[in-house]
């Protein structure tokens, strides 16, 4: 598919304009009647599907935002599409006091891919966890068994569809993580009990994107959260975290941002307790709320998690 | 029909009504290796390569261009602010600052340089540590005494390293230590899957 730059032409009132792009590219319109016709003096567009403003990520990585919003009533559109399909464009425009309408159609290019998380290790509170010191870890995953690391969750990335999009351009899928809700609570060993400022919205660790997931083709990101380091004037400590892992995909070329593709959202939580000198675990949970979800959602955070260490 | 509308008509079917697509790229492709130079390492920050239909790996001239002229990039032995630490394991440890004095409550930035010097694709834990010493004492990381203080991995640690690439990774040490005290503060990167170490730096901190 060419993907040089495209002029269309076409006759005011006429409609089924039709050509391709692929999303996450900006996509520009303007009408006029040329520089010998009339002038327009009102301009009202209006867009089919989800377009975007645009979407940002601030310079230190502790914002991430996208801007729905565009401006409808300049002489020229400008948006991005994040889903896929045939979409209609139209303007209705006011000329030596004439209401007129052009319209056109163009049909945005989505790649489709699997993104599919599997829980392959359990909530525990031990050391057998990879990296691990010697200390004592509530976590999920990341067990070494016979030299074999079993990570809590494995997202995997397969069978990506690039549907035509031109096969001479680069392009690569990424996965942006980011940290929906995150708890942690204690009782006291004199009954009081804590609970620590929530975090939600944040982006998992300063590192964007969290991962380059290439061609898609197999690729795997994976995780293993975990708490350790437990203070002792605590009897009973609670944990609990909820993910969003969105697979984005980006074409290597000018004026894009990265799309949304595939989302899977999961959650961890542990309750652990001290009991004659020592923590054992009384509750335990890992599940995944949403698999390989198709998604039009673009992550987006207020503030950074970054791990901590003592 | 009131004549301006007949004119206007007539102008319809003379002047043709552009609607102008500019979405797709307007620029041609630009050229890419997968070949580094040696003796040049590309910082890699999650966007540097991209991948070909075929699965290939590359990277843009462009980004081979701009390390080839930038201090980060280069052999340790040409790059004397990066205070890089000894090979080690397969690894060199960069730590540098904008500046070596700091007003008191500015905010300090560490600039963490994590290299691969093999030809093999290497794994390390992300992000190294910085060590911070004052008076030649350790000082121990800020505490809130206010909330339950565990130590937290929200993200899997271990990170791939291609070969001839690093990870460059910020962090305000204000907000990890307890740095009000005016005087000389040294600090250290490391990292201890595998280990590796930068030079020590020296930092002044003013009234």
């Amino acid at each position: 598919m060419k993907k040089t730059q495209v002029l269309l032409a076409l006759l005011l009132l006429a409609t089924n304009l039709a050509t391709s792009a692929i999303v996450a590219g900006k996509k520009g319109f303007t009408v006029s009647f040329g520089a010998s016709g009339p002038p327009i003096t009102n301009f009202l567009w209006a867009v089919q599907g989800y377009a975007v403003s645009n979407f940002f990520v601030a310079s230190d990585l502790t914002s991430g935002w996208v801007v729905e919003q565009f401006p409808l009533t300049n002489d020229t559109l400008s948006c991005y599409w994040a889903d896929g399909g045939d979409k209609k464009i139209s303007c209705d425009i006011i000329s030596m006091g004439q209401k007129l309408n052009t319209s056109g159609k163009i049909h945005v290019i989505k790649p489709t891919i699997d993104f599919v998380g599997s829980i392959d290790g359990n909530v525990a509170l031990d050391t057998n966890y990879a990296g691990s010191d010697g200390s004592v870890y509530l976590h999920f995953g990341a067990s070494v068994n016979n030299g074999v690391t079993n990570w809590g969750i494995n997202c995997t990335a397969s069978n990506p569809n690039l549907q035509g999009y031109d096969t001479n351009s680069n392009a690569g899928f990424w996965v942006v993580q980011t940290i929906v809700s995150d708890s942690l609570s204690g009782i006291k060993n004199d009954g009081s009990s804590h609970t620590n400022t929530p975090i939600s919205n944040a982006l998992d660790n300063p590192n964007y994107p969290t991962k380059n997931l290439g061609t898609g083709i197999g690729t795997v990101f994976s995780d293993a959260p975990s708490i350790s380091g437990f203070p002792t004037n605590y009897i009973q400590i609670s944990k609990s975290q909820s993910f969003r892992t969105v697979l984005m995909f980006l074409p290597d070329e000018s004026d894009m941002i990265p799309i949304p593709i595939k989302e899977i959202d999961w959650h961890w939580s542990g309750t652990i307790a001290f009991t004659n000198n020592q923590w054992f675990l009384i509750s335990s949970n890992a599940t995944i709320t949403a698999n390989n979800q198709l998604t039009t959602s673009f992550p987006m955070w207020t503030n950074v998690v970054t791990n901590r260490y003592f | 029909m009131q004549p301006i509308y007949s004119s206007l008509r007539q102008c319809l079917f003379s002047i043709l009504v552009f609607l102008a697509f500019w979405g797709a790229k307007a620029v041609a492709s630009e050229p890419s290796t997968n070949s580094i130079p040696s003796n040049i390492f590309l910082t890699d920050n999650g966007t540097l390569f991209w991948y070909k239909h075929t699965g290939e790996k590359v990277v843009h001239i462009k980004d081979i261009e701009a390390a080839k002229n930038s201090l980060e990039s280069q052999p340790a032995s040409q790059d004397q602010e990066g205070h890089w630490g000894l090979a080690t394991n397969g690894f060199q440890l960069s730590l540098r600052f904008e500046k070596e004095t700091f007003t008191n409550g500015e905010p300090i930035t560490a600039i963490i340089l994590m290299r691969n010097i093999t030809e093999q694709t290497q794994t390390y834990h992300r992000p190294p540590q910085i060590l911070a010493f004052k008076d030649g004492k350790q000082l121990e990381k800020k505490r809130d005494g206010n909330e339950i203080e565990v130590e937290t991995i929200t993200r899997l640690p271990q990170e791939t390293l291609f070969p001839q690439t690093q990870h460059k990774d910020r962090q305000t040490l204000n907000g990890i230590y307890d740095l009000t005290q005016s005087g000389e503060y040294v600090f250290q990167a490391v990292c201890h899957r595998p280990e590796v170490a930068s030079q020590k730096v020296s930092i002044l901190i003013k009234n």
